[in-house]
């Protein structure tokens, strides 16, 4: 695995890391009263 | 990050805005205007993602630190909920500086993973947050869970400094401090520390908006179960770490 496929491996894998973040703040909001 | 709830949501928004708006910005200029790395070529890109996610990591695990001296001073609950969701983005952060060094590490050593001084203190501090967030878990009244998490939120973070400071004390493969040297005269093309700081900023405001409205849903949820805080069976959400 070499240049650009690095590149989209690594950016690919911090959007899903934010992607989670952010369901997990949507997730625990929704559990409001 | 203790703002009364209307204000927090709006901080919330506007921070949401921002970190939307700067990391547009910064991957334009980190895959598109930085130049490619003379030895490395493009994979030397991921350092827009790697070095962010690890200052990112350093600053939650400060504010763990901060919020839990404000619990333990007895301040607002509500910092027991600063606490808990900075060192939710703290672990998240952690892992992803681990998953994007591992990306790079194969592409630049040839390895996925080297018991490496800097590496392992990384590991070890993910595991110790962790460990940290379990305890936030354990059952007990809201204040004395709170108190019990604070201590450890003081303690772990004695592991940030080794962790910066294992590539200058230990013999490692990983390159020592680039931009963060102590004769602040980083070596690195001007484009690149651009891209570099936009990214430090994005990954900064979206750090801050998620605390934010982490702080906002915990405290949302642990309100009505506050009056029953002397049962020593009471379990509100707040208390769950990441479950």
């Amino acid at each position: 695995m070499t240049g650009w496929w690095v590149v989209a491996a690594g950016y690919t894998a911090a959007a899903l890391c934010w992607a989670l973040l952010v369901m997990w703040v949507r997730h625990d909001g929704s559990r409001r009263p | 990050m203790v703002l009364p709830g209307a204000a927090s949501r709006n901080v919330g928004r506007l921070l949401g805005r921002a970190a939307a708006a700067t990391a547009v910005v910064a991957l334009l200029l980190a895959l598109v205007v930085a130049p490619p790395e003379a030895v490395q070529g493009e994979s030397q890109r991921l350092m827009y993602l790697h070095v962010p996610a690890a200052w990112t990591a350093f600053l939650a695990f400060a504010v763990v630190w901060v919020a839990s001296a404000a619990v333990l001073a007895g301040a607002s609950p509500r910092w027991d909920a600063v606490a808990q969701g900075a060192a939710e983005l703290g672990v998240a952060m952690t892992a992803l500086c681990l998953l994007e060094g591992s990306i790079w590490g194969h592409a630049a050593w040839g390895v996925w993973w080297a018991w490496d001084p800097r590496l392992v203190t990384t590991a070890v501090l993910l595991v110790t947050y962790v460990g940290y967030l379990a305890v936030r878990g354990l059952s007990g009244s809201a204040s004395r869970r709170a108190r019990r998490s604070a201590v450890v939120g003081l303690v772990a973070f004695a592991l940030v400094p080794v962790v910066h400071f294992s590539v200058l004390w230990w013999r490692t493969l990983h390159q020592p401090p680039t931009v963060l040297r102590p004769d602040l005269d980083a070596p690195i093309d001007p484009v690149m520390l651009a891209a570099l700081l936009v990214s430090l900023l994005a990954f900064t405001l979206a750090g801050a908006w998620f605390v934010v409205r982490r702080v906002d849903a915990i405290s949302q949820v642990a309100r009505p179960s506050s009056s029953a805080a002397a049962s020593p069976r009471e379990t509100t959400p707040a208390g769950r770490g990441m479950g």
